[in-house]
């Protein structure tokens, strides 16, 4: 793989689809890729005690899909539970296919685990878009 | 590369089964784990050696350790489970190995958080089962479900309770510091040895021990020893009963609780029974924050009604900014004129001040509806909590140790320089026939009676008794109805330190001198009214005067009913040591059960800053009809709702990287 292009071609085509007027046909979203990529996700520890200790933790959620819902069927997730010493503040999410990825993170605790009565968590993190690259 | 090969598997469990690695562990009734995550405990049978037991649960790739089970050595491994193997999965796999007894999930008993407190049954606010508090009243299960929260901290004073504890700082009346339901709990300042008579941590205020005393007779305003002293004792009763809400010692099998049983109370005194000046307020403000409080109740307000000019009190402000840049939650109650607060008409301030360390608070009677009296504003009013019938810590006797009604004939002295001044009547008919002190003579009788012009009339009483050395602050109530001509006449309440004429020039305290009418009932008549002076000035007197004049001008008009009677004088106090109780109502008494809250959260996370505070008593609050469209947030304040709060992550940023 001595160049990788795809990104910076499908960006100006659709500069110039922009600027043509308007008898060409809109740009086509970029065809996926498989790929073999790792998105570092990282953050702020949370003030909340619980989050940093036994039975807290984060939960990084991503999708395909902007605007997602963390419960939606297709949305993945990474656990960040407390380690024992301390909760991490960082995720490392395996990504398969290029594109457009978002991601919400959410913190929990013994108090307000995932799936309580207490209440659901956090509230989700606003979405982070992230583009993965075509190989 | 075994980190990315674990992110692989993870993805792997996903696509195939979803909701598995999803499962979540059972909870509770109230929404707590049932059992520890990831261990089962695990009984082989007594003829199974010990290491066998572990052999067996090494092969299975297995953490373990033995706890005693019971006699003649039997043990119970504590299995920790690898994290591929799910729970129920483990339970069949050591339920099928003949040499096991059982299995089972490790369960997890909570404690029941309710306090042994004698009267802790009438604090509806932290447990409401429908009981009745003073005789009314409300819905069960409509309190702070400060039970549940108390599983989890009743020490509000934080994980360095010695050297660094939360301070809660009670701007108010003061407190009666030496009550038995609060003695332990009260805040004193380390850095000052008292009585020395030097100002031994630097901070201006020579022996600042339990606190300042900001107001003085210079303010006119009551006291209750000489101007700035450092007992911040408390006359009125207000702010002991706030400070035994945020901190009554809970669990001691005595009187009530707070909403913290263990905390450090800050007691500044700026209330007299007349209310504090600003001054006062602002430097005991500047104060707290100097003196490390992280949390303020100001159980205080100022309305100013539709039309009157107000500066928006910069100095207040300035010390609330002052609060701010600390880190400083100030705690407000919304105010007790049944109105809306926000901008532009009938502004109650600290509660409509823009400073965001600011929670102010309205509140809710025992049903969980807004309080009959609690102001409200959808863009000032943050939270609702419990305000109706609030039991809590009381600074002395809750009934007059003192009172007279004038019933015993000639019994006042009487000094007045016309024929028809005050008058001792042991029964007066527009006073349904009970006794009644009047100025003029005709009061009782004549309803266009007429007090004389350049009148200069007194009536006193001495050898009133306020001795006792438990006494710590005594207030006089009493009981009158008046009218004046013009704001030139004047009605006094004053007394003396020596039994003798408290307007004679000798052995006088400052007086508090009225104008005007009294009230005005439904019907449009002259009613009756309290005012207080406070008597402090007394103390340690067996012969302390009380008494009236009256002050008249030049001019006069006929046709009025005007004058003035007193129905009765009473006198309370605070006494050391006390172990009083009352119930008592509201904003005032809201807004601590939040303050309480507030400690009780930077108890809990000590990384809280007073915005996460705010957000988590705002957003962790329970949603309850009556706070909808006119607070901030549209619910009651909830402790458990609070303490499990949480705030999304912040600065979320990702790095990709392309193998």
């Amino acid at each position: 793989m001595p160049f990788y292009r795809p990104l910076t071609t499908l960006a100006i085509a659709a500069l110039l689809a922009a600027c043509s007027g308007g008898d060409s046909p809109p740009p086509r979203a970029p065809v996926p890729v498989a790929v073999n990529a790792t998105v570092t996700v990282n953050w702020t520890a949370s003030p909340d005690a619980e989050v940093n200790a036994m039975g807290g933790g984060y939960r990084v959620y991503y999708s395909r899909n902007s605007g997602f819902g963390i419960n939606d069927a297709d949305v993945q997730m990474v656990d960040v539970p407390y380690n024992g010493m301390a909760t991490p503040t960082t995720a490392q999410l395996s990504i398969n296919l290029s594109g457009t990825w978002y991601i919400k993170v959410v913190a929990y605790s013994a108090l307000n685990p995932p799936g309580g009565n207490n209440g659901s968590v956090s509230a989700p993190t606003a979405q982070l878009a992230v583009v993965v690259p075509a190989p | 590369m075994p980190i990315s090969m674990r992110h692989c598997f993870l993805l792997l469990v996903l696509v195939l089964a979803p909701g598995a690695a999803l499962a979540e562990v059972p909870t509770d009734i109230q929404g707590r784990p049932l059992y520890v995550e990831g261990e089962v405990l695990v009984k082989f049978r007594d003829s199974v050696p010990m290491p066998q037991q572990a052999e067996w649960i090494e092969s299975l790739g297995h953490g373990h350790r033995a706890v005693k089970a019971g006699p003649r050595g039997t043990a119970v491994q504590v299995v920790k489970l690898d994290t591929a193997m799910s729970m129920a999965s483990a339970m069949a796999t050591y339920a099928a190995n003949p040499d096991v007894e059982y299995v089972q999930p490790n369960y997890i008993y909570y404690p029941t958080a309710a306090p042994n407190d004698a009267q802790y049954g009438q604090q509806w606010a932290y447990r409401n089962v429908g009981q009745a508090v003073n005789g009314a009243t409300g819905i069960a299960g409509m309190d702070l479900d400060m039970e549940l929260a108390w599983n989890e901290i009743t020490d509000c004073r934080g994980p360095d309770p010695v050297n660094n504890p939360v301070i809660v700082a009670v701007i108010d009346s003061g407190v009666n510091y030496t009550h038995q339901d609060l003695a332990t709990n009260m805040w004193t300042n380390g850095g000052e040895i008292a009585g020395n008579g030097m100002d031994d941590d630097g901070n201006g205020y020579i022996d600042d021990v339990l606190g300042w005393d900001f107001i003085g007779p210079t303010n006119n305003l009551a006291n209750l020893l000489p101007d700035n002293d450092p007992m911040p004792s408390d006359a009125s009763g207000h702010g002991t009963h706030v400070a035994g809400t945020i901190g009554a010692v809970g669990n001691n099998a005595n009187g009530g609780t707070g909403v913290c049983w263990q905390t450090q109370i800050m007691a500044l005194r700026v209330l007299s029974t007349n209310g504090g000046p600003v001054a006062s307020i602002a430097e005991a403000i500047n104060y707290a924050v100097a003196k490390g409080a992280s949390v303020i109740n100001m159980s205080l307000g100022l309305t100013i009604p539709t039309g009157t000019a107000f500066s928006g009190d910069n100095l207040f402000q300035a010390a609330l900014q002052n609060a701010l840049n600390n880190d400083v939650v100030v705690v407000v109650a919304a105010g007790n004129d049944s109105i809306n607060v926000d901008g532009g008409q009938n502004t109650t301030f600290p509660c409509a001040y823009p400073h965001a360390n600011i929670i102010c608070v309205a509140a809710l009677d025992q049903a969980y509806a807004i309080a009959s009296f609690s102001n409200y504003g959808a863009t000032s009013v943050d939270v609702g909590a419990p305000g109706t019938n609030i039991y809590s810590t009381w600074p002395g006797s809750t009934t007059a140790f003192i009172s007279d009604n004038f019933s015993v004939a000639n019994s006042w002295t009487i000094v007045n320089n016309g024929a028809n001044g005050w008058t001792q009547q042991t029964s007066c008919m527009l006073a349904n026939n009970n006794p009644q002190l009047t100025n003029p003579l005709t009061w009782c009788t004549d309803l266009a009676a007429q007090y004389e012009i350049n009148t200069n009339d007194v009536a006193y009483r001495g050898g009133f008794n306020l001795g006792d050395p438990n006494l710590r602050g005594v207030s006089l109530r009493t009981t009158v109805w008046y009218r004046t001509g013009d704001n030139a006449d004047f009605f006094y309440i004053g007394h003396d330190t020596a039994g003798g004429n408290p307007f004679d020039g000798n052995g006088d305290q400052p007086a508090v001198a009225y104008t005007g009418i009294s009230a005005v009932d439904a019907n449009n008549n002259i009613a009756y009214t309290y005012k207080y002076l406070d008597l402090s000035a007394c103390l340690g007197s067996a012969n302390c005067a009380i008494g009236f004049r009256f002050t008249s001008d030049a001019s006069a008009t006929v046709g009025q009913d005007l004058g003035v009677g007193v129905a009765q004088i009473e006198v309370f106090a605070a006494l050391n040591n006390a172990n009083d109780n009352n119930i008592i109502q509201g904003t005032s008494m809201a807004s601590p059960h939040v303050a309480g809250l507030a400690a009780m959260l930077r108890a809990y996370n000590p990384n809280y800053t007073y915005a996460d505070v705010i957000a988590a008593i705002r957003n962790g609050g329970e949603a309850v009809p009556s706070m909808a469209n006119v607070t901030t947030s549209g619910r009651a304040a909830n402790a458990m709702g609070a303490l499990s709060h949480i705030q999304p992550p912040t600065n979320v940023s990702a790095t990709v990287s392309v193998q």
